[in-house]
């Protein structure tokens, strides 16, 4: 403490100027700090806290939070979802809260086990926890997919064969959107990725799958955009008379109000996906009626349509719900959207489902509560405490396992990294000390022209030679090679300066005394200048893994193939694609290497200071 | 020296040997005779795997039927690197200077020329002319024939790519909001009603606006829709065969007038003022995230030939492009009963990429190219669209065509008419020669029109003939700038004034450079004469010492020098990546010297670097005196400045980037600074789209990591410096301040300015740090980050401009030199030493 000087330090004046040092230093020392700990703590979060900036997640020790952090993994990312489920205005996930206990436990328990029992087609639920729809993150079953897929397949190629498909790594393989509701979500049957995804889905437990909830999906595709969120417009439109939007229902057959009947009709015939629809069998004989008249009573041609070897037209056999055959599907809905009577029209989803299967199990329950709802937020709550643990595992390891999944097994990124690194390190400790060896050592009378010759070029920007560089690199067909990393950057003019002026400072009785022994070049070169300038060429060494490490721009044009990229240009890939909170995760683990360099050479950083000094 | 001999030999061997094993071979395509073998070609249209829309699925079902055709081949999507905040057009161009180019290429019609003119494109004739006549004319839309058939660089017409699906320009909007807001369920039918429309739907208090626009350098996309109703032509077709710019016509006017009264014009709503009832943002997706949220009523977009629905069907309408007008009154209501609806036309083509050497590799890409949108392909498609219960939204024309009219009639009704309506009035998007730069050079004078202040003014007293010859004034100036610069139409007199200043310009670069090549030189000569042997190589008497000296002597001569030397020939070069490079003379150099881009990247550099110096240089200099001086805890304050730079400064960029999110660590500082102190700074910025904030939201970062570690170099020199010298100016009464201006900084001045040019020369060659942070964005048109070095990359490697990026390399490097010839006189008076240890 030269400035201030220890003479006067209990002067009042001397003492604030300490403090204040203090200060301004501890507070540069936060802001160098408080990143880092963003940064950690957010790569653990996900949509619902990532912008909270805390550098402790809220969901470590607050249940509210872990439980949007459920839901927000349940439903898929998706608010909208979430706004259908839990018939909720939440525009964001810090919308929900953790409701308390339900009230009524019968209830409860009744939907839980017709979740369990009921044998709920696959075509009326959404499976959770499984991807959002930008594929910012993996969720935890789309990784147990992804595995499954991994176990029946031995290679990538083999599933590409097997799917007719062109994946070109495993990470690469996105899951299914399923929108069940929508009319025009038909995934082909024939698919052989769909019906493995379809096989999956209803392997995983109930509690990670979510039914659709028509009448929610009703109110919100169909009511609220043509009559706003207020019942009252809606009563108004209607001539109706509901108390909440709570009460509008889509229901089982049409309603007796005209109005009410033409937005069920309007849904129904047009937007309701067929899964949901049934049709009565008193419409049999004019469906057989319509394919004839369709197919000019020429039954080849409908066979020719369908694949089918009817011999007339009556030995069809009419179907009450959606048939499997893809254009007999095509004629099934055509009959629907304006052929068939409103009264023969019916509509069968899981509210009705849980009906029937509550008045066939628990009658007292139905009896006493009227129209049942599916008790969705009661249920997440429920199986939200029974995973609790677990997902707590998840939220702490999901955006790494990501990042590993990522960086692992797409592509080659770290061997590459390693090679690379390794590549520039050898000949960063090879040539330049060689050549200055050289220069040092004999003592040509060129010695001048040749350092001339190994700097002046610095005095280029790099600009001028780069782009000239990477037109050599393209002609000597070096692009996506090693080489092209490695060789344009192995000597450097710089180097070989400051190296022979360490070589020169050594003492030079070694050298004579050696002569005198006899050995060769070589014994001078590695056992007597190598040996003794191990300090500086560690710090050569750890330039070189640095500058390999952090390379970037010109590799990413080096190397544009995708076999051929290094860790950091994965990294600028994966940063544009995924998620805030994964990216952190990303930047932590690239940030390893480097760490642990720090922390175990950090005597060699700072025996590499070098200062420049005044001849 | 025997043994010399063989080590050297042994190292020499290893390294070539590391090298050579780990080099990745060359790509399969230099094998030879693949006609009966598998083989694997990379394209352009594979859907994703996994998507389940009814796009996906029907093309998936066209591919399966394509391998069915062809077993031999498989397909592989051509994947490109993205390159953030720069649009999809270049991954091509990126691919193809990589070696790692797709057979079949995407091309578009704006870079078209590009492609056919780089030798990028293989002609098709050989298997296009042997389809019947009537197959050639239905897969060619008459708007397309001028844009695939032309002259390419052998001067003879060729065919060169195949369309394979059409776009056209329509007007999109959101049925639920003009069921709110009591419109009629269809999209305007003329201006006057985009503009009543638009009134209608914008309501601040829901922050709805009734129409969304691409504002920033992307604006004339869909202003074109506007320019091409109003009658107007962005470019026009000289005799001579060459593109240029016409937007300054009356009717331009006309169509910028609309344009900027929809962003600005002030109407009575409700009883209040709002000004203006369309949004604009520099940031596409923002525009893009308002429309999925609602927010926006109307936007102007692409259709799709094969199938519309891209959105929600129940909650999107579409329609044409509202008709135009013939002429405006007074009150600002439009003619349009003559008008006409000027819609873009677009193809989607398919290209087979030039280097393919194998012919059975070359008819496997046309197979695809041919079967990709071919009948048979088309009747898949219709029928996987229908089976999948998207029937009603299939062309209408197909429907018929492959016998499912039963959808005809619920056909959307503005579906036809668009297409109609395309046949007709369909305007191909520009496709000249550098046309695809017109979106850009139109940009900026539309941007001054929506901006300028007397326009404004017209507009809000609704005086629109001044308002419209204001505008005419503006769009003048634009085009006869974009007509310079798009497309180098130059009068003699400039021509030759301009060939003289690059002359004067490269004969002072020529000089400069000898002359500082003669200071390094006098720099690195031996300060007296060595006896005997002063400038003699004595290459028998050392030959071993030259023998280790080769592999850095020749790598350098290699590797930087033999660049130097090709930089300065490619740089009087139009160097092409395939084929001949023309010999262009000084055009290189006039071009950068006139170019207003350039001189802007030119201006941000210097700004980057005094932001520089003031900041990052400054910063570890402050540090290393305070942490001198304190008494304890040294050793953890330096160990915790030091921790950023433990992560790599990429890896720091990129976590800072997340901080200037809209709601990220940025934003919520300045809330609790405007909490703290009662201020009203805006918080909510998006700050690196903002032009003002954006360059020093890249500095901060840079601050931040090198400060520990730059700092240590002082903090070292500092400990030379004997502490008598402070003890004496004790004595001598010395108070803090004169102790450090008069002791400390003095003691440094060496180290100081050896550090200063090296970060100057360094800072001023930065590009890495905008690269990831921004891009160079963001842009209006140029970008407010986009430093010279930044641009030299992007002119090289991402439109393979490499002779004008090397001239503006050499402009940039004589401007620099000076200062690294400075530093390399420094380096070489001073002694090296290692003090770290002494830390």
């Amino acid at each position: 403490m030269p400035i201030i000087s220890a003479i006067g330090r209990r002067d009042l004046k001397v003492r604030l100027l300490i403090w204040s040092v203090y200060a301004v230093l501890t507070l540069g020392a936060l802001s160098m700090i408080y990143p880092f700990l963003l940064m950690v703590s957010g790569s653990f979060k996900g949509e619902t806290d990532i912008y909270t900036m805390t550098p402790v997640p809220e969901f470590l020790h607050d249940d509210d939070w872990l439980f949007r952090r459920y839901l927000e993994s349940k439903y898929n990312v998706s608010i909208q979802t979430l706004q259908i489920v839990h018939h909720a205005e939440h525009l964001t996930w810090r919308g929900p809260t953790l409701p308390p206990a339900c009230s009524d436990e019968e209830l409860l328990k009744l939907y839980a086990r017709f979740r369990e029992e009921a044998g709920i087609p696959e075509t009326w639920q959404y499976l959770g926890h499984l991807h959002d729809l930008n594929d910012r993150f993996f969720l935890p079953n789309a990784r147990r997919f992804r595995e499954r897929l991994r176990e029946r397949f031995d290679s990538l190629d083999e599933l590409n064969r097997a799917m007719n498909a062109s994946y070109e790594s495993w990470s690469l393989i996105l899951m299914p959107v399923e929108k069940v509701e929508n009319r025009r979500y038909r995934p082909s049957r024939e698919d052989p990725f769909f019906q493995e995804f379809t096989r999956f889905k209803m392997t995983r437990p109930a509690s990670e799958r979510y039914l659709c909830d028509l009448d929610s999906v009703y109110r919100q595709l169909m009511l609220y955009p043509k009559f706003s969120r207020n019942v009252a417009k809606y009563n108004e439109a209607h001539g109706t008379a509901y108390a909440s939007y709570e009460e509008v229902l889509l229901p089982s057959t049409a309603p007796g109000n005209r109005l009410e009947r033409e937005d069920w009709e309007a849904y129904v015939r047009n937007e309701l996906n067929l899964n949901f629809v049934r049709m009565d069998k008193s419409q049999a004989e004019p469906f057989a009626e319509f394919l004839r008249g369709k197919y000019l009573d020429r039954i080849e041609l409908l066979n020719k349509a369908y694949g089918t070897s009817y011999a007339s037209f009556s030995e069809i056999p009419f179907r009450e719900s959606v048939p499997e055959n893809e254009m007999e599907i095509v004629d099934w809905e055509l009959w629907l959207r304006d052929k068939v009577p409103g009264e023969a029209i019916r509509v069968e989803g899981p509210r009705q489902a849980f009906e029937r299967f509550a008045a066939a199990n628990a009658p007292a329950v139905l009896a006493s509560r009227g129209p049942l709802s599916l008790k969705t937020l009661d249920l997440d709550r429920y199986d939200f405490e029974n995973a609790r643990s677990w997902f707590m595992r998840e939220c702490l390891t999901r955006n790494y396992i990501h990042v590993l999944d990522y960086v692992l097994l797409h592509g080659r990124g770290v061997l590459n990294t390693i090679i690379y690194c390794g590549l520039a390190i050898g000949t960063a400790l090879i040539v330049n000390p060689l050549a200055a060896y050289a220069l040092s050592r004999f003592k040509l009378p060129s010695t001048y022209k040749i350092l001339l010759f190994c700097m002046a070029t610095m005095a280029f920007p790099d600009a001028v030679i780069m782009i000239p560089e990477f037109l050599l690199l393209k002609n000597l067909r070096l692009l996506n090679t090693f080489s092209a990393l490695v060789l344009p950057g192995a000597a450097n003019g710089m180097a070989i300066f400051l190296l022979k002026g360490f070589f020169d400072s050594l003492p030079k009785e070694l050298f004579e005394a050696a002569d005198l022994d006899g050995a060769g070049e070589w014994t001078k070169f590695w056992s007597i200048t190598m040996s003794l300038s191990k300090p500086i060429l560690a710090v050569v060494a750890l330039g070189a893994f640095t500058a390999a490490y952090r390379a970037f721009m010109f590799a990413l044009i080096i190397i544009p193939d995708q076999e051929m990229w290094t860790i950091m240009v994965w990294l600028y890939q994966l940063q544009q694609m995924t998620h805030q909170s994964v990216t952190y995760a990303a930047l932590i683990i690239a940030a390893v290497p480097t760490f642990l360099v720090f922390v175990f050479c950090q005597n060699i950083i700072m025996r590499g200071i070098v200062v420049p000094t005044e001849k | 020296m025997d043994s010399t001999e063989r080590h050297l030999l042994r190292v020499a061997y290893s390294i070539f040997t590391l090298v050579l094993l780990f080099n990745r071979h060359l790509p399969a395509a230099q094998d030879a005779d693949l006609t009966e073998k598998e083989m694997t070609i990379r394209v352009w249209g594979l859907p994703i795997p996994t998507a389940t829309d009814a796009d996906a699925q029907s093309t998936r079902k066209v591919i399966s039927a394509f391998y069915r055709k062809h077993p031999r081949i498989r397909c592989e999507p051509g994947t490109g690197m993205k390159i953030e905040n720069k649009d999809f057009d270049i991954i091509p161009l990126m691919q193809i200077a990589g070696d790692i180019s797709p057979e079949v290429i995407y091309v578009n019609f704006r870079q078209s020329h590009t492609y056919i003119s780089q030798g990028f494109l293989q002609p098709l004739d050989e298997w296009f002319y042997k389809l019947p006549e009537e197959e050639r004319n239905r897969r060619v839309p008459p708007p397309a024939w001028p844009v695939i058939k032309r002259k390419g660089p052998d001067g003879q017409e060729h065919v060169w790519a195949l369309p394979v699906r059409g776009l056209v320009m329509g007007l999109f909007y959101r049925r639920d909001l003009f069921q709110e807001a009591g419109l009629p369920d269809r999209a305007p039918e003329d201006w006057n009603e985009l503009l009543e429309f638009a009134r209608k739907l914008t309501n601040p208090e829901k922050n709805i606006t009734g129409l969304g626009v691409v504002g920033g350098e992307e604006c004339s996309w869909q202003f074109m829709s506007f320019l091409w109703s109003a009658g107007a032509e962005a470019v026009v077709q000289d005799e001579k065969g060459d593109w240029r710019c016409a937007f300054d016509s009356d009717e331009a006017a006309t169509a910028a007038l609309m344009y900027a009264r929809l962003l600005n014009e002030p109407f009575q709503k409700d009883g209040r003022t709002i000004n203006g009832c369309a949004y604009g943002d520099t940031w596409a997706g923002l525009y893009t995230m308002k429309w999925d949220r609602g927010q926006v009523g109307m936007v102007f977009n692409y259709l799709d030939e094969q199938v519309i629905a891209k959105d929600d069907p129940e909650m999107v309408g579409f329609g044409p492009v509202p008709r135009g007008p013939t002429s405006i009154d007074e009150n600002g209501v439009y003619d349009c009963r003559n008008g006409i609806r000027g819609s873009e036309y677009n193809c989607a083509m398919l290209g087979m990429f030039a280097g393919i050497k194998d012919p059975a590799r070359r008819q496997a890409a046309w197979d695809y190219i041919h079967w990709f949108d071919g009948e048979e392909a088309r009747g898949i498609r219709t029928k996987a669209m229908v089976e999948s219960g998207f029937g009603q939204f299939v062309n209408p024309k197909f429907l018929r065509q492959f016998g499912y009219t039963e959808y005809l009639r619920l056909v959307p009704k503005g579906w036809e008419d668009i297409w109609n309506e395309a046949q007709h009035n369909g305007k191909p998007e520009p496709y000249g020669k550098n046309c695809q730069q017109v979106y850009r050079y139109m940009a900026r004078p539309l941007g001054q029109v929506i901006n300028d202040s007397e326009v404004r003014r017209n507009i809000a007293d609704k005086r629109y003939d001044l308002a419209q010859k204001r505008i005419r004034e503006i769009l003048k100036a634009g085009v006869a700038e974009a007509n310079e610069r798009m497309i180098g139409i130059l009068t003699p007199e400039e021509r030759s004034l301009r060939n003289r200043v690059a002359m004067g310009a490269v004969i002072f670069i020529s000089v400069v450079f000898v002359l500082m090549m003669r200071r390094v030189m006098k720099t690195f000569a031996p300060p007296e004469m060595v006896i005997g042997g002063r400038g003699r190589w004595q290459f028998r008497r050392y030959r071993w010492a030259y023998v280790i000296l080769f592999p850095a002597v020749g790598s350098i001569a290699l590797w930087r020098y033999y660049p130097l030397v090709s930089g300065m020939i490619i740089a009087f070069q139009d160097y092409r990546v395939m084929g001949d490079s023309p010999w262009i003379g000084l055009d290189n150099f006039a071009a950068v010297l006139w170019d207003a881009q350039f001189w802007y990247s030119m201006w941000i550099s210097v700004k980057w670097v005094v932001l520089f110096m003031l900041s990052a240089f400054i910063a570890p200099i402050i540090l290393a005196v305070l942490l001198h001086e304190v008494p304890r805890g040294k050793i953890i304050y330096r160990t915790i400045y030091y921790l950023p730079a433990v992560i790599t400064g990429l890896i720091a960029m990129f976590l800072w980037k997340s901080f200037y999110a809209p709601e990220g660590l940025m934003s919520q500082a300045v809330w609790v600074v405007n909490k703290v102190f009662g201020t009203s700074f805006n918080a909510s910025r998006n700050w690196l789209q903002d032009p003002n904030w954006a360059l020093v939201c890249c500095i901060l970062p840079v601050v931040w990591f090198s400060a520990g570690p730059g700092c240590l170099i002082y903090l070292a020199a500092l400990k030379t410096v004997p502490e008598d010298i402070y003890e004496a100016g004790d004595i001598d009464g010395a108070g803090p301040l004169h102790k450090l201006f008069h002791i400390t900084l003095p003691s440094l001045k060496a180290l100081i300015i050896i550090q200063f040019i090296g970060t100057f020369v360094g800072a001023f060659q930065t590009s890495e740090f905008m690269f990831i942070m921004t891009g160079g964005g963001p842009y209006s048109p140029n970008g407010a980050t986009e430093v010279a070095a930044l641009q030299i990359f992007y002119t090289a490697f991402m439109y393979l401009k490499f002779g004008l990026a090397t001239a503006m390399a050499w402009m940039m490097a004589a401007l620099l030199i000076g200062f690294t010839v400075m530093q390399l006189q420094r380096l070489r008076n001073m002694e090296f030493k290692a003090e770290g240890s002494k830390l």
